[in-house]
Formats: C-alpha cells, sequence, structure tokens
C-alpha cells in the first residue's frame, strides 16, 4: 500500500494546478452546454487537465503518450497542413471567381492581425510572440497553431484557446461592430446578383492560385498547397473517395488528435502567468479590428464601384467560415428580410482564409 | 527585422498577394471567355 | 406582374409554407432552406397571390432556381 501511496500525485497537488483543473473543466462546460466549438474546446479542455495531473508523464518528453501527438503531430508541422487539405474540400471558391474584387476584403480583414501584432509589441512581447498573437486576428484556428509552432510554441496553446474561442463568440463579437460602423442605408444595400462560374474556372483556380502564390510566398506552402489540393480533390470531381475521406474521416481524426495534444501544453508554469490575459486581450482587439477594418474597405471600395457592395459582407472577411457569413446575413436581414446576403458574404469568408495563410507565409519569412 | 519593418511589410504584403490572385482570376476568366468560348453565363 | 422567388444559396428545401392560389403578403416566409449549418428563411417578395409553385419540402435546389412564382397586385 505504501509503495503505491508513495508513487501517486497526491503531494504533487498545488494551488495552481487546481486553477488549470478548473479552466479544463470550464472549456469541457463550454463545450457540452453550452455549444462553444465543441469540436476543439472538448478535447482542449479534457487535454488540461491531463496534463495538470503530476506523475503521469503524458507530456514527458520522448516517453509521453500525448507528448508523442504532440511532436509528430504539432511539431513536425503535419496536423494543421492536413486540416486545410480538408477545408479546401469544403470550401467553394465560386463566390470570388465571380466577382474577384472581393478578394481585398479578405486582406483587408488582416489589418487586424497586423496592427495587433504591433499592439503586442508595444505591451513587450518580442517578435515572433506579437505575431502569433497578431495571427489569432486571422480567425483561423489551423493557421494560428501552425505560426505559434514554428514563432512561439509556449504560446500555441493560449493562442489556441483565443482563437477558437473567439470564433466561437463571433456572432457575439461582430453585430457591435458592424452596426457600429455602418448605417442604416448601408445595411439595406441589396447586392447584384455576380455571374456564374464555369466547372473549369473552379477548377483552374487551386492550381493557379497555388503556382503564384508560392512563388511570391513559399512560405506559405505547407498550408496553402493542402488547401488547393483539397480544392482540388472537390472541383476535379473524379476523386470523390478522397474528397469525402479527407473532410470527414482524416478532418474528424486530426482534429482529436489536435485537440488533446493542445490542451496538454497547457500546464501550470506555462499558463499561469500574468501574459496570458494579455493574450486574450489582444485577441479579442485583433478579431475586432479585422471585423472593422473588412467593413471600412467595402466602404471605400464603394467608392470606386458601379454595383455597390454591402459593406457589412466586409465583417466576412475574418477566416471564421461560415461563421462570418452566417453572422453578416443574420445582420443584413434585421434591415430587410429580403436581403439574402449569406451568398455575398461567403466570397470575403473563402479570401479570409487565403488571407491568412498570406499573412502567416508574410511572418514565417520575416521572422523564421 | 524591427516592428515597422514586419508591419509594413506585412501589411503591404497581403495585399499585393492578393492583387496578384485578383489578375490571375481575371486574366484567366478574360482567357476562358474570349479564346476558347467557355460559357460564364451573365 | 409576376415575381420569381429564387434560391438565395444551393440547399434542401426544409419547410414550405405557401401554396398554389394562396394569398400571401410581403415579407411572408415562404421556405426555409437548409445550408451550411444553417436554416436561411426565404420571403414572399410582394404582396399577390401564388401563380406556382415549383419546389416541395425534401428537394435539393441550387442557387437561383425558381422556387415560386407570385403574381404581384
Amino acid at each position: 500500500m505504501g509503495f503505491l501511496f508513495q508513487h501517486s500525485g497526491l503531494f504533487y497537488i498545488t494551488p495552481q494546478i487546481a486553477v488549470m483543473w478548473l479552466i479544463g473543466f470550464v472549456l469541457i462546460y463550454l463545450a457540452i452546454a453550452k455549444d462553444y466549438e465543441p469540436l476543439l474546446l472538448l478535447p482542449i479542455g479534457f487535454g488540461i487537465v491531463l496534463a495538470n495531473l503530476p506523475l503521469t508523464h503524458l507530456m514527458q518528453p520522448d516517453e509521453g503518450l500525448i507528448w508523442r501527438f504532440y511532436h509528430y503531430g504539432i511539431q513536425w508541422e503535419i496536423i494543421p497542413p492536413l486540416i486545410f487539405l480538408g477545408l479546401g474540400v469544403l470550401t467553394d471558391f465560386g463566390p470570388i471567381i465571380a466577382r474577384p474584387s472581393l478578394i481585398f476584403l479578405g486582406a483587408g480583414a488582416q489589418a487586424g492581425v497586423y496592427l495587433t501584432f504591433f499592439a503586442a509589441m508595444a505591451f513587450g512581447f518580442n517578435l515572433n510572440e506579437a505575431a502569433t498573437i497578431g495571427i489569432i486576428g486571422g480567425a483561423d484556428g489551423p493557421t494560428t497553431i501552425f505560426l505559434a509552432s514554428a514563432l512561439a510554441p509556449h504560446m500555441l496553446g493560449a493562442c489556441a484557446v483565443a482563437a477558437y474561442s473567439y470564433m466561437a463568440l463571433v456572432p457575439v463579437i461582430q453585430p457591435p461592430v458592424m452596426k457600429l460602423l455602418t448605417t442604416k442605408k448601408e445595411r439595406l444595400i441589396k447586392m447584384k446578383k455576380s455571374r456564374k462560374v464555369s466547372r473549369l474556372e473552379k477548377l483552374l483556380f487551386p492550381i493557379i492560385s497555388t503556382v503564384v502564390i508560392l512563388i511570391m510566398i513559399p512560405e506559405a506552402a505547407p498550408l496553402f498547397s493542402m488547401l488547393m489540393l483539397g480544392n482540388l480533390f472537390k472541383e476535379s470531381k473524379v476523386v470523390e473517395r478522397l474528397a469525402s475521406s479527407a473532410k470527414n474521416e482524416l478532418m474528424n481524426i486530426l482534429t482529436i488528435f489536435l485537440g488533446i495534444s493542445i490542451g496538454a501544453t497547457m500546464n501550470a508554469e506555462v499558463f499561469l502567468n500574468p501574459k496570458v490575459i494579455l493574450v486574450f486581450i489582444l485577441g479579442l482587439v485583433a478579431f475586432i479590428v479585422s471585423t472593422g477594418a473588412g467593413i471600412i474597405l467595402a466602404k471605400v471600395m464603394n467608392l470606386f464601384v458601379k454595383d455597390k457592395i454591402n459593406p457589412l459582407i466586409g465583417a466576412a472577411g475574418v477566416s471564421a467560415v461560415p461563421m462570418a457569413a452566417r453572422v453578416v446575413h443574420k445582420v443584413g436581414s434585421e434591415e430587410d428580410k429580403k436581403n439574402y446576403l449569406l451568398m455575398f458574404a461567403m466570397g470575403p469568408n473563402v479570401a479570409g482564409v487565403i488571407g491568412t495563410v498570406i499573412a502567416a507565409g508574410i511572418f514565417l519569412t520575416l521572422l523564421k | 527585422m524591427n516592428t515597422i519593418h514586419v508591419f509594413l511589410t506585412g501589411i503591404t504584403g497581403v495585399f499585393l498577394g492578393m492583387a496578384v490572385l485578383y489578375f490571375s482570376i481575371k486574366i484567366t476568366s478574360a482567357i476562358l471567355n474570349n479564346f476558347f468560348n467557355v460559357k460564364s453565363g451573365k | 406582374m409576376s415575381e420569381e422567388i429564387l434560391a438565395p444559396l444551393e440547399g434542401k428545401v426544409v419547410k414550405l409554407n405557401i401554396s398554389i392560389g394562396d394569398k400571401v403578403e410581403e415579407d411572408q416566409e415562404a421556405f426555409v432552406i437548409e445550408a451550411m449549418k444553417m436554416e436561411t428563411e426565404v420571403y414572399v417578395p410582394c404582396d399577390g397571390t401564388v401563380e406556382s409553385v415549383m419546389v416541395k419540402e425534401g428537394d435539393e435546389v441550387e442557387e437561383d432556381a425558381v422556387m415560386a412564382v407570385i403574381s404581384c397586385e
């Protein structure tokens, strides 16, 4: 009996550990009771609890079970690009091909990333940390994780939880910003129907965009190439088995490993320091600024175009697909039920994914 | 590598990347429509 | 003068609230389409009578498919 007792973790429990358990429990609660991004926050929450159980050695380098998931999946940068493979299968770039100018709304929303980067530097974070905090504003889980692993692994847990939490809160965060920055008249704008996009155009898009973007920003390759390969699977229509697996089984398997691994990096030493609170505050700022920047850019574009853009869709430049587009549709329908903004908002929404990957690629090029 | 440098390179970089993509789409669509008579539907 | 109700996006018709001959009002809920994990309500564009209905519950529709025609007053 004594032997068992000696090897138990009982004497290693500290108040800090108990706080981390509480955080883990809260995330699990939010996932189950409030449906907050449960696919990620549930395993993350549980991973946090696991990481803070003494003597389990789950995260012991070279030995721990979960360390192995983390090392081979995230440190080796395998999981985030493969998640993008699945995302590419799920994404329809038609709205962007039909009205290419909407691409810039996906770029505008990245302004939040850079302004937050600036603010993070002002708060004392170093270049790499600031970049990772900034990319939270891109509202893209895998990209955030990818960048964090490369530039600031000690911030991986905090940034990932911040990113996924705020993505779940998009319906709460975005509408006030949208209503503040637009007039009722602007919100009532009905956009002209886009032209139909041919199958050939949708087929060429992933191929051409990959070549073009990767020549310019080679560091974006792991994420971008997988995104476009997935899209090619979808548009070619001849590899339905691969496409289906990528967006279903593969995505689900990867999400399992991703969630546990991220959660397990959040032990008390790493997470319970005041800088983490700053990360959450800055992350929220990033989301808000990205939303606003997209809307403002849409208003600016309206000065130059004949077919007016409803500025609300600028908010969808934040790459929370399709959440941000749904929020845009809902806010628009509050003014006029017959204004169906959803498909128009999908343009900036998918452009935002590309934008965030480009922004991450640029950070990697400059800072790695 | 200072803050301003990263900031400015970053923002211009994203817009430049998007601009290149924008023109790629426009050019491809134009080629498909004019030379190969691929119906894009108006 | 007739107005068509077009599908604003691709999806499945999960609710159909109007039938041929109904007197309808503008902004009345005509259909509900399910797509992208949300339900999108589609509304009647004008006061009038339902001239024809092209879809039934359970049908998959494409973006811009004509779902119904209303004859407007």
